[in-house]
């Protein structure tokens, strides 16, 4: 490297730290919420429904250029940097160097990134990636009323959000707020949450196993609460089958507090 | 906030000690079925070598002296996959085999009729996804890789295959993953195989299903012509015919209205130019499977009598039939020979299907015309009843 392109990749990060810090001094890119009971897919026999204590969430998914700016700070998360344990040899596929993301769309989610590095972005923001109950509270609204089960029309439209989304998601915050505020839970890209099942034990490891099983095979849909929400289908059953090292080009997140 | 979730240590103590008891019990049990099977010898080397234990009451019990080879002194073969209408090719081997099977899931754009456009779910690229066949008594290794670009998560359930969810559960995978898990093909048939992973419904809708043939281990009898044809009805917002790139619709798929039901994933796959041929005198035989979702399949060709039908794609053999009904996820397997020249349709004969939602193939044959057997059209006059009084 020589010392040009060093002071330039410095700048850069300067540049990008200074940013970062300015978006995170903007108090609203997150919605505070009271919490409450949650209908999760699959509720656990001989449990009560599960209930979320006040939590705030990010109103859009972490972009590109968001993630840029993390990795500025953070160098050990950066591609050449990252230890395989944490990312695995898809993560940052798309992007040509460390710190370049070559052509794709700044404000675009960030997407090819692990749970391990998904997590620690939210944590050196200051927060932490929502867990699958919260986040499932957010997406289970509609665009008018607290439960999009009470809207009619509200499962087509997910699904359709859902099942017919691009393989190279476009800018965050296009999509139509739901009745929280929070924008694109479903048109744009899956999303990781703190608890995502088999390979973690942060959960009960029994009840996972169960769930696990109801996302297969014929009698899949039995124990579910919704058997017409294909949209959550889809989303428990990508959920299911990942690990913290997995990334994919359709897979991003966003953070809590 | 999930306070039941937090119990982590007895959660996890359970499970390990469900499993060991699981376990203990699976030993026992699975320990004396051996026994009581097969000579004590095979049982006690069995955890080794892989060598098939039955219990003897299966009329296709695999006890030829191959069957009782270890996995790992079986020659291993690659599977050869057959792309509708062609046929994988009929098995030539006379001995039992390790078969390497590969098979990627995709999601793309294809055509499902002149001007609409669906985004399929497929297998191999492909509606229905690739024809695999083995022989009864293979050993199957098999690989399901998941296209990078999917957005889902998918597995396969082969009906050919005896375990928990016919492999659904080993090869769940997210894009760009693969998976892999072996089987014995215990029994002989025709078997559908489709993907199982939720909603169900929905990825078999899209088109995730195909054939797995597993040959008797003498091979079906050599015929002339071999076709490969998989019905499955599908679920669009538009009407049929309405154009463009047309969404999944889950309440029609609930209500099982078919917007759909075509012939190897689009109307018109059969037709015309991509029509199926034979020649006067053939014999013909058609590995046809149902995917559904949803429909049972009236499956028929216009103009032909099965000689023979394998009904359930099982061991049962029926003559003479006109009809057989194919059920969704199942198969047959149907042969006849062609007599005479014509255009003879395949239909599912629910006819508005045919008619109205795509359910129509062609099978054209040319050859010499037989008057002994059919004449075409020999007079044609007025008729007129009132004029004779």
């Amino acid at each position: 490297m020589t010392t040009r392109t060093r002071r330039t990749a410095l700048s850069l990060i300067v540049a990008l730290v200074a940013l970062w810090l300015c978006g995170a001094a903007t108090a609203a890119t997150m919605v505070a919420l009271q919490g409450g009971e949650v209908e999760l897919l699959f509720p656990i026999e001989g449990e009560e429904n599960t209930v979320v204590a006040p939590f705030s969430i990010d109103i859009v998914p972490v972009s590109n250029a968001d993630f840029l700016a993390f990795l500025g700070t953070h160098p050990e998360w950066q591609r050449s940097k990252v230890p395989e344990v944490f990312a695995g040899q898809g993560y940052l596929r798309a992007w040509p160097a460390d710190l370049d993301l070559g052509e794709l769309d700044p404000n675009a989610p960030v997407t090819d990134v692990s749970w391990f590095a998904a997590a620690a972005y939210c944590e050196a923001r200051g927060g932490r990636l929502p867990t699958e109950a919260e986040w499932e509270f957010v997406a289970n609204a509609g665009f008018n009323a607290p439960r999009g089960r009470d809207e009619v029309g509200y499962n087509e439209r997910v699904l359709t959000l859902t099942a017919n989304r691009r393989p190279n998601p476009g800018p965050v915050g296009r999509g139509e707020a739901n009745y929280y505020g929070v924008k694109d839970m479903h048109g744009l890209v899956w999303e990781w949450v703190f608890d995502i099942g088999s390979s973690f034990n942060t959960g009960d490891s029994r009840s996972d196993g169960d769930r696990r099983l109801q996302l297969v095979c014929g009698g899949g849909s039995a124990g579910a609460v919704d058997k017409s929400d294909y949209a959550a289908f889809l989303r428990y059953a990508f959920r299911s089958g990942l690990d913290g090292d997995y990334s994919s080009s359709g897979l991003g997140f966003r953070c809590a507090g | 906030m999930r306070d039941k979730r937090g119990n982590v240590p007895l959660g996890a103590i359970y499970a390990i000690a469900a499993v060991i008891v699981a376990l203990a019990v699976g030993v026992a049990l699975f320990g004396s079925r051996v026994v009581a099977a097969t000579s004590p010898n095979t049982a006690a080397s069995h955890a080794q070598d892989l060598t098939i234990n039955q219990p003897d009451f299966a009329p296709t019990a695999l006890t030829d002296p191959e069957d009782l080879l270890p996995v790992e002194e079986l020659p291993v073969v690659k599977g050869v996959l057959g792309y509708a209408p062609n046929v994988a090719p009929p098995v030539d081997r006379d001995f039992r085999a390790h078969v390497e099977v590969e098979l990627e899931t995709t999601e793309e754009v294809l055509r499902l009729a002149d001007g609409v456009e669906y985004r399929f779910w497929t297998f191999g690229g492909s509606v229905p996804g690739p024809m695999i066949r083995v022989r009864h008594g293979d050993y199957v290794t098999f690989t399901l890789q998941n296209h990078p670009t999917s957005l889902m998560p998918h597995n396969i359930d082969l009906h050919a295959v005896t375990g928990q969810g016919g492999g659904a559960e080993a090869t769940l995978i997210s894009p760009g993953q693969q998976a892999t898990f072996s089987f014995t093909a215990l029994h002989p048939g025709v078997y559908i195989y489709h993907c199982a992973t939720a909603p169900v419904g929905m990825h078999i809708a899209n088109g995730m299903y195909g054939l797995i043939v597993v040959e008797p281990k003498g091979g079906y009898e050599p015929v002339d012509k071999e076709f490969y044809v998989v019905q499955g009805d599908f679920y669009t917002k538009g009407d049929f015919g309405e154009r463009g790139l047309q969404d999944f619709d889950m309440q029609r798929a609930i209500d099982e209205d078919a917007a759909y039901v075509v012939f190897n994933g689009s109307v018109g796959s059969l037709v015309g130019e991509n029509a199926l041929f034979a020649d006067v005198g053939d014999k013909v035989r058609i590995f046809f499977g149902n995917g559904g979702p949803n429909l049972t399949s009236s499956f028929h060709v216009i103009g032909e009598i099965f000689d023979t039908v394998n009904v359930e794609g099982g061991r049962l053999i029926n003559h003479d039939v006109q009809t057989t009904s194919v059920p969704a996820g199942g198969a047959v397997m149907v042969e006849f020979g062609v007599n005479v020249p014509g255009t003879y349709n395949l239909v599912d004969h629910a006819i508005f299907r045919a008619f109205n939602k795509g359910a129509v193939g062609q099978l054209v044959v040319v050859g010499e015309k037989d008057p002994a057997i059919f004449t075409e059209r020999t007079d044609i006059r007025p008729y007129n009843p009132a004029a004779d009084q």
